[in-house]
């Protein structure tokens, strides 16, 4: 699966612009603030239906502007689609060859930011994202669990925050949604569970790969309630949620917030018996995400059946120079589409008989570059 | 100055859900070019709807006298009670032809997000027709959304003492449909729900 062309239009940036792409490897050179990341932008927005740097469409669009346009043609084997997005303030609208359509699922990609080492540093929110994003590509049954859950989990919520109720009638409305947290809650426990088992399968190759160290690294899912009981299948579960409920019930009330459920796990990661989010050096934190998203590849891979397209948008800056290596000879084994930027074509360790399109971008110009 | 009649029709129609400016303003161009009396009805329709019609004083449909024509059917049988949550959902039901029994609306789903409660839904008129006239069957077809879920939930947690027989909508795949287009979420309910043949 490959983008054969990138057409932007009132994109961010970009008045107009079209770039013929390489099926392999195109790496955007140039200073910063000169339009490297919108390219990255734009391909990510095609497939996920929204940004990774704002939460505000208006931002997409070029000042003035009142809509923009990324258009695209996708390659799969030797199927060839249209595909288009127009970005309005308030919405967007997909076209695959012509016709609206309500996403493109089978443009699939694979984003690596900067923000991404925050995974193994911060609160287990991050990596509760990581987890949902990943697992809602694999088993698309996930995200309609999350969504569910979430609805369910928010009316919970602003019921227990309700001041005015008696006690009995609060007990009685809650018991509604809380069926259904536990019912779903189970549902995405058991799947996270599986998720971790499957990462897990393919984390000593990535890992392997970026690091030269002795100890494995392992993943953990750590889910408050029913960590065994996820094993042993769904029913288990929710007979695990559902004591846990019951003994937290009082405790709920009086703290005012849903105590149980899937919306409080976390992960953990060791090397060895290394706890890498309190013991590990930066450049652990580093090795421990990049082969994180290796494991993502892979299984993207597996349940797609062909590699998703990698976008890495300023990652090799973050490197250094021996793990830069080691990360760009693995990047060459991903037989996918890869679009990275640099601020320095020296950031970008190839072999120079490597494949590639070089793109210098200065100011929403982009060159052909020659290496 | 005063809009063109056009205009303001447009601009009504507008208001109407699933009409956009543009459907609308082609409806408003179809009631000025056709027949006077196409007019003449829709208005008088529309006046209806508002000054004729009230809620049905047992089930909470729409009618057009104090009892509705369901409710006011010797036919149908009482012992069944079918609670959905909007008028419109009864009409669906009753196209099917499939339920004899009689209904009850409640106006509404709980979303405390909303400020949605018990108390803004016809749920004590329920439990107070159930004291009147007991029934055998409370069917809950409230909408399979996880507000349409925790509405029966609690419906059925108030009625359980009754000692009445409870019965949800199933789920599932939809006749004539082919599985390839049918969404996850319904497949996997119908997988995991499946019955023995």
């Amino acid at each position: 699966m490959h983008l054969t062309y990138l057409r932007l239009q009132q994109f961010r940036n970009y008045p107009h612009l079209d770039l013929q792409l390489h099926p392999r490897l195109n790496i955007f050179v140039g200073n910063n603030a000169q339009g490297k990341t919108n390219i990255v932008e734009a391909v990510y927005f095609l497939s996920e239906g929204h940004s990774f740097r704002t939460s505000t469409a208006a931002d997409l669009l070029q000042w003035g502007e009142d809509r923009a346009q990324i258009g695209t043609e996708l390659m799969r084997d030797d199927l060839m689609d249209e595909i288009a997005v127009e970005v309005l303030a308030s919405r967007r609208n997909f076209f695959r060859n012509g016709k609206k359509v309500r996403n493109i699922p089978e443009l699939t990609t694979v984003l690596f930011a900067p923000e991404a080492l925050r995974l193994t540093k911060e609160g287990p929110s991050e990596r509760r994202q990581f987890l949902d994003h990943l697992l809602g590509q694999l088993y698309p049954s996930y995200r309609v669990a999350l969504r569910r859950y979430t609805q369910a989990l928010l009316n919970h919520n602003r019921l227990l925050r309700n001041e005015e109720m008696t006690y009995g009638d609060m007990a009685r409305q809650l018991d509604g949604w809380k069926t259904q947290l536990i019912d779903l809650g189970a549902e995405l426990t058991v799947l996270r569970s599986q998720g971790v088992a499957d990462i897990n399968r393919h984390l000593p190759e990535a890992y392997g790969a970026i690091s030269k160290q002795e100890a494995p690294l392992r993943l953990q899912y750590l889910p408050r309630y029913g960590a065994e009981e996820a094993l042993l299948g769904k029913d288990v579960v929710v007979g695990c949620l559902a004591k846990a409920f019951h003994d937290r019930r009082d405790d709920e009330m009086r703290r005012r917030t849903t105590l149980v459920g899937p919306h409080r796990d976390d992960l953990a990661a060791h090397i060895g018996n290394k706890e890498v989010r309190h013991f590990a050096s930066q450049g652990e934190h580093r090795s421990v995400v990049l082969a994180l998203k290796r494991c993502e590849i892979r299984l993207l891979e597996e349940v797609l059946g062909h590699p998703p397209i990698l976008l890495l948008d300023d990652v090799a800056s973050e490197l250094d120079p021996s793990r830069n290596h080691a990360y760009f000879s693995q990047l060459l084994a991903h037989t996918g589409q890869v679009f990275i930027s640099a601020v320095s074509a020296e950031d970008v360790d190839l072999p120079e008989t490597q494949e590639a399109r070089w793109f210098s971008v200065s100011s929403g110009q982009i060159d052909f570059l020659k290496k | 100055m005063p809009t063109n009649p056009i205009d303001r029709l447009t601009h009504a129609f507008s208001k109407l859900p699933g009409i956009g400016e543009k459907s609308a303003a082609r409806l408003a161009f179809h009631v000025f070019k056709g027949d006077p009396k196409i007019a003449e009805e829709l208005a008088q329709a529309l006046l209806a709807i508002k000054c004729t019609t009230a809620l049905c004083a047992h089930c909470f449909g729409i009618t057009a006298d104090d009892v509705c024509t369901i409710c006011s059917d010797d036919r149908r049988n009482r012992q069944t009670i079918c609670v959905v949550e909007e008028p419109k959902d009864m009409a669906a039901i009753e196209k099917t032809r499939a339920f004899q029994g009689i209904y009850h609306v409640l106006h509404g789903v709980l979303s405390p997000l909303d400020g949605v409660g018990p108390s803004d839904l016809r749920i004590a008129e329920l439990v107070n027709r159930l004291e009147a006239s007991p029934a055998v069957e409370i069917i809950l077809a409230t909408n399979p959304t996880v507000e349409g879920e925790a509405t029966s939930h609690y419906i059925a947690d108030i009625l359980r003492p009754r000692g009445m027989r409870i019965t949800r909508l199933a789920s599932g795949i939809p006749m004539g449909a082919f599985l390839e287009y049918t969404d996850q979420q319904t497949l996997a309910l119908a997988i995991n729900r499946r019955r023995e043949l």
